[in-house]
């Protein structure tokens, strides 16, 4: 067999970077020990007192924690499909334009939001919805009485997952953009002959060429499950809407305020990758079982 | 150009117009926020403060962008920025490319790629937490040098995964043509899959460069001075994040800064500015696509 | 691209929910960071050589303390390392350094002590990197730390016991100023009976806060300046509802709130309304003292709720910003010239020059408001916030009390060297960063000297150089009123606010500022509640008797439990 012959060299050709992980990634995950402890500044990790799984009880006694974890996962669910669906729709639609200067424009145009900050971002949101803004002065022409959306807790969600979108769509397409410029022409050329419409050819040989990045990032957002985007939401929030918008990342913030809680931090972020990493698995299984493909 | 040699017939001027449009406003939309932090970092802080720049600047002056850039710091920053992109984006590029091609073989070609491959993933979920982190950077000495900011992220592996994802799409042929003409791993990922993977590659540059470009906080805990920080870690904490319970009134020079919101727009507008800079360069790539034609044998 | 920068987070998931919970110094109202004050003790007599140096024995650099050790200087020369919050881009002589400036050098040669600068950084990022270095064990020999740090450190036993060095080394001066507090700020830095830091003085100018309301709409619409929370009340209504500025439109704010509003913090913040609390007798947020002595928390007492219903009342009736809790810029209204009154500190200047700037005839004035029996309320801040520590097994701990014994003089200019320093040089340039040694009311006697000066009863010249330049100012602005603004502010808060804080208030201490085992579990979830609801009920989404269940769930949840150990610990102390 001759692949054998190569397997040195593909080992080779990963070697370095293995080796910069465990030396900055695997050995330092001995930190995950403070999860596990009554973790105390001054004391460090061979000083504080081991308690178990505390932390990790602790965690699910919170009084609301069942209404945190449910936003956590809402939040985060609804920017994935969100975000799954609206940069490749984009992507695709902007593919279709023939003229390149206004492509290119676009492309650059949308791609800079990505750059503010949430800081001035929520700024311009908190402006936008205002009882006197551009929203309100719509929703009044409309015949109806203005609403205060960011007191509001049917509103708060959706307001996070757009503003969210309006931010990140246009560099998240950047990955659609790339795929799209790498399907063959000679598929193209082929549809065609055949006599293929352009609707056609979007359905045969664009969208199924998407496919494999779609769902890879579909499955990689996934792990993000309890990921909802700390700094968005702390910068937008107000305590009239934690019962829709406070997550398990602006809670453990607030923990912190009170008193500096590494181990019950660590155990959190360590919950949360377990998660992650649970529902990755479970979606490659899931796609190796039924669909007879591997994502990785 | 696929698009061009595609079919004209299909499709009215009127669906061409109306895709137009439509991208007209996605552009609008898109511009409006960036517009509008554009014209407050140009505007004067009172007027800012009162909430009356909306569209155009008012009373418009350059004090924030002296504030900024004035400073003796300024340029120092931007040449560490500069620097870090330019070591850690390399790196991140080598390490991609020699990580990404043996992952994309098959489990055939290469039995141990899915062990590898899960390792990887397990790393990017997991995290021992930045104590650690920063025990481990300080005895390797590299505190306060240009390393403490590239090598513990030199392997970006969202971009591994990304590129090995490109890579695996190719057509199939291609290895087994390589293979047939007797081709070792090496010349077929530097010259048969490299040549190919332009867009994605360009892809995965670009994610790099703005990842180095925008990180701050290892800026902040590996460098012992702010004349080691880099650009963004620089413009941080010129906007002094202030919490009034932590202030003694006293000193005026710090109650100024408070609720500076020109500043703290000119600080976006100033890390922005370079980053759209280069964007052209990598943007050609993954826009109009690459002569995949040249290769089909 | 959201996956890929979730990503990025995730990579340091655990970490960045360390890194923030670092990055909160808030709620305890301490913080290490950039002390800021830029206190040159200027303060005091006029005459630097004067008379505030306890009973006239101003220690002479040689060091008066007879016999045994020298309280100003090390017999040999000592190098201590440490690190610092500095003030971002504050500004130093053409070239001086952070690490080598008039400061550190005036420090080296007093104490023989030369510090090695091991980093520094501004603001949050020193404080997130402090407490980073601290949770790695990576301490440096002397630092100046916030009180939770402080007790962490105190509790792991990383700090060496001051006691006996503070005994030894301890200047006249030094105990003087500790005297003026009656001790409180040693017992602060006291930890099971060991003085374990070298406690500062807080301003309590900060602690005030005030109603500033439009005195040109008030002459306007013929108002009197409020003596009562009812007058606030009617005031506002006025300017409400009868167009103060004229434009024809019903579109001024009454006043002002934030999203931090309902509460009393120790430290006067801008748009929260500690001082109708106050007026109400109610500290929400606070641990204090109750009429019959015990300690109890403020935010369940009646008062808060009494508090709370006129607040609900006022929103109600529109005389309160509707949108107060949602605002990310809590000035917008003043500053853009609709709001007629906020609540505030007293060093309101830089957001006035704003509101000026764009408002011309607008002109803002500070009042207080007493409670129903005509007493001015003030809960203050505590004694002491911020330490500075040696660290366990230190060679020379003395170093700690013979740079705060010079650092003390040379801010209050006995040691007669002192005066050849710069004092308009920033304070964090000190060699471990700005401690405030101040005295307590150094606000009022800059206020004082800057008022005898302008009225001709001292010689400008002097003046020390800080209130000189407010002097400066003030002349300049006198002469076109106004006419700079950034001059203006400059000085400002010195004159009618700084008059202001020399009323006689009724002083509240809050009792505990730091935390307990249990709070550091349910506090969060306790406190969740309480904005919760205190917000829902000014806004009118819950009746104000939601207060009352809002009561027995803080009682059940946990509450009970923390008020003994709170009880506990104070008692402790004791």
């Amino acid at each position: 067999m001759r692949f054998r012959a190569y397997y040195k060299h593909y080992h080779l050709m990963l070697l370095p970077g293995i080796a910069l992980m465990i030396v900055f990634h695997v050995v330092p995950m001995l930190g995950i020990a403070i999860a596990f402890q009554d973790f105390k500044i001054g004391r460090g990790v061979w000083g504080s007192q081991w308690i178990g799984f505390e932390n990790f009880t602790y965690m699910f006694q919170i009084h609301d924690s069942a209404v945190i974890f449910y936003n956590t996962a809402f939040i985060s669910l609804m920017k994935m499909i969100a975000h799954l669906i609206v940069p490749l729709v984009f992507a695709i639609l902007l593919n279709e334009v023939r003229i390149r200067s206004v492509k290119r424009w676009v492309q650059t145009i949308v791609y800079v939001p990505h750059f503010l900050s949430w800081v001035i971002l929520a700024s311009v949101i908190s402006d936008m919805l205002s009882l006197n803004g551009i929203v309100n002065q719509l929703v009044k022409a409309l015949g109806f009485d203005p609403v205060m959306f960011l007191a509001s807790n049917r509103w708060f969600p959706a307001i996070i997952v757009g503003s969210d979108i309006w931010k990140e769509f246009g560099f998240a397409a950047i990955i659609y953009l790339a795929a799209l410029a790498g399907i063959n022409p000679n598929l193209y050329e082929a549809a065609e002959m055949d006599g293929a419409s352009r609707i056609k050819q979007l359905i045969y040989v664009t969208l199924p060429s998407l496919m494999p990045t779609v769902v890879l990032l579909a499955t990689l957002s996934i792990g993000n499950i309890l990921n909802a985007g700390f700094d968005q939401i702390f910068n937008l929030y107000n305590p009239l809407v934690y019962s829709s918008g406070d997550i398990i990342d602006t809670y453990v913030y607030r923990v912190g305020l009170v008193q500096a809680q590494y181990g019950f931090a660590t155990a959190v972020g360590l919950m949360k990758s377990l998660v992650g990493f649970i529902m990755i698995v479970l979606s490659y299984r899931i796609a190796y079982k039924y669909a007879n493909y591997r994502i990785f | 150009m696929s698009v061009l040699v595609r079919n004209k017939t299909f499709g009215s001027r009127l669906s061409e117009g109306v895709l137009l449009a439509v991208m007209l406003l996605i552009s609008a939309v898109s511009l409006a926020p960036v517009w509008h932090t554009v014209s407050l970092s140009f505007s004067d802080n009172a007027a800012a403060a009162g909430g009356f720049v909306k569209f155009w600047p008012r009373g418009f002056n350059l004090e924030s962008y002296r504030k900024i850039m004035v400073e003796p710091h300024f340029l120092h920053s931007f040449l560490v920025s500069v620097e870090r992109v330019l070591l850690g984006g390399a790196i991140n590029f080598a390490l991609t490319v020699l990580m990404a091609y043996p992952l994309s073989r098959s489990g055939k070609e290469f039995p141990l790629r899915s062990a590898y491959m899960w390792f990887l993933l397990f790393t990017m979920l997991f995290s021992g937490g930045v104590i650690p982190l920063y025990i481990t950077v300080k005895s390797l000495g590299m505190f306060n040098t240009l390393w403490a900011l590239v090598l513990p992220g030199a392997v970006p592996v969202f971009n591994v995964v990304l590129l090995m994802n490109f890579f695996r799409n190719l057509p199939k042929e291609l290895s087994e043509a390589g293979y047939m003409d007797g081709a070792g791993p090496w010349f077929m990922m530097l010259k048969v899959f490299l040549p190919l993977s332009l867009p994605s590659l360009a892809t995965v540059t670009l994610f790099s460069v703005v990842g180095h470009w925008n990180s701050f906080f290892d800026g902040m805990i590996f460098m012992r001075s702010v004349e080691n920080y880099p650009l963004q870690t620089y413009i941080q904490q010129l906007v002094v994040q202030l919490n009034i319970a932590d202030l003694d009134s006293t000193q005026a020079e710090l109650l100024e800064k408070i609720s500076d919101k020109t500043l703290n727009a000119a600080k976006i507008v100033v890390s922005m500015v370079p980053i759209l800079a280069i964007y052209p360069f990598l943007q050609k790539y993954f826009i109009h696509g690459i002569m995949l034609g040249s290769v089909k044998e | 691209m959201r996956t890929r920068k979730a990503w990025g987070a995730l990579a340091m998931s655990a970490v960045m929910a360390a890194a923030l919970l670092s990055a909160c110094s808030g709620s305890n109202g301490s913080n290490g960071s950039n002390g800021n004050d830029a206190n040159d003790g200027s303060a005091g007599g006029s005459q630097p050589s004067a008379s505030e140096s306890g009973g006239g024995q101003s220690p002479s650099a040689s060091g008066g303390q007879a016999g045994a050790a020298d309280p100003y200087k090390l017999p040999d020369p000592v190098e201590v390392t440490t690190f610092k919050g500095v003030t971002p881009n504050a500004k130093l002589p053409e070239g001086d350094t952070v690490e080598d400036n008039q400061y550190t050098r005036y420090i080296k040669d007093k104490t023989n002590i030369s510090f090695k600068l091991l980093w520094y950084a501004s603001g949050q990022d020193y404080d997130q990197k402090m407490k980073l270095a601290v949770a790695s064990n990576d301490l440096p020999d002397m630092m100046i730390v916030d009180e939770p740090t402080f007790l962490s450190l105190a509790e792991a036993g990383q700090l060496e016991d001051l006691t006996d060095v503070y005994a030894k080394y301890a200047a006249p001066l030094t105990k003087e100023l500790y005297a003026s507090t009656d001790n409180k700020a040693l017992d602060k830095a006291a930890y099971k009976g060991k003085l374990l830091g070298i406690p500062n003085i807080s301003v309590q100018a900060d602690s005030v806060a005030m109603v500033w309301v439009r005195k040109d709409w008030l002459d306007k619409l013929g108002l009197q300046p409020p003596k009562t929370v009812d007058d606030v009340e009617k005031i506002a209504k006025a300017f409400v509802e009868n167009d103060p500025d004229g434009n024809g439109k019903a579109d001024t704010i009454g006043m002002t709130g934030s999203a931090s509003a309902l509460s009393a913090p120790a430290k006067a913040a801008f748009h929260n309304f500690k001082p109708i609390f106050e007026a109400f007798g109610a500290y929400p947020g606070n641990w204090i003292k109750d009429s019959s002595g015990n300690i109890v928390y403020g935010s369940i007492q009646p008062e808060t709720k009494a508090a709370l219903g006129k607040l609900r009342d006022w929103y109600q009736a529109g005389l309160i910003d509707k949108e107060f809790a949602l605002r990310k810029d809590t000035n917008e209204p003043v500053v853009s010239g609709k709001a007629g009154i906020f609540m505030g500190p007293w060093w309101a200047g830089g957001m006035l020059a704003d509101t000026y700037k764009n408002n011309p005839q607008a002109d803002f004035e500070p009042y207080l408001v007493p409670d129903a029996n005509g007493k001015i309320n003030n809960l203050l801040v505590p004694v002491s916030q911020r330490f500075i520590v040696a660290k366990k097994g230190m060679k020379h701990p003395e170093a700690a009390v013979v740079y705060a014994n010079t650092f003390i003089a040379a801010q209050r200019k006995t040691d007669p060297d002192a005066l050849k320093l710069d004092f308009t040089i920033d304070a964090t340039y000190w060699p471990i960063g700005n401690a405030t040694f101040d005295y307590a009311d150094a606000v009022e006697r800059k206020a004082d000297a800057l008022k005898k000066a302008l009225a001709g009863e001292t010689p400008p010249d002097s003046l020390t150089p800080e209130v000189k330049a407010l002097y400066d100012n003030a002349v300049k602005d006198k002469a076109s009123p106004r006419s700079d603004l950034t001059v203006w502010k400059s000085y400002y808060g010195y004159t009618t606010p700084a008059d202001l804080l020399k009323t006689d208030m009724n002083k509240m201490y809050g009792e505990f500022t730091t935390t307990t085992k249990t709070m550091g579990r349910k506090w969060a979830n306790l406190d969740k509640m309480e904005q919760e609801t205190f917000y829902k009920i000014v806004m009118g989404e819950q009746p104000l008797d939601a207060f009352d269940k809002y009561v027995s769930d803080w009682k059940s949840q946990g509450g009970d439990e923390i008020t003994k150990e709170v009880r506990e610990a104070v008692a402790s102390v004791k």
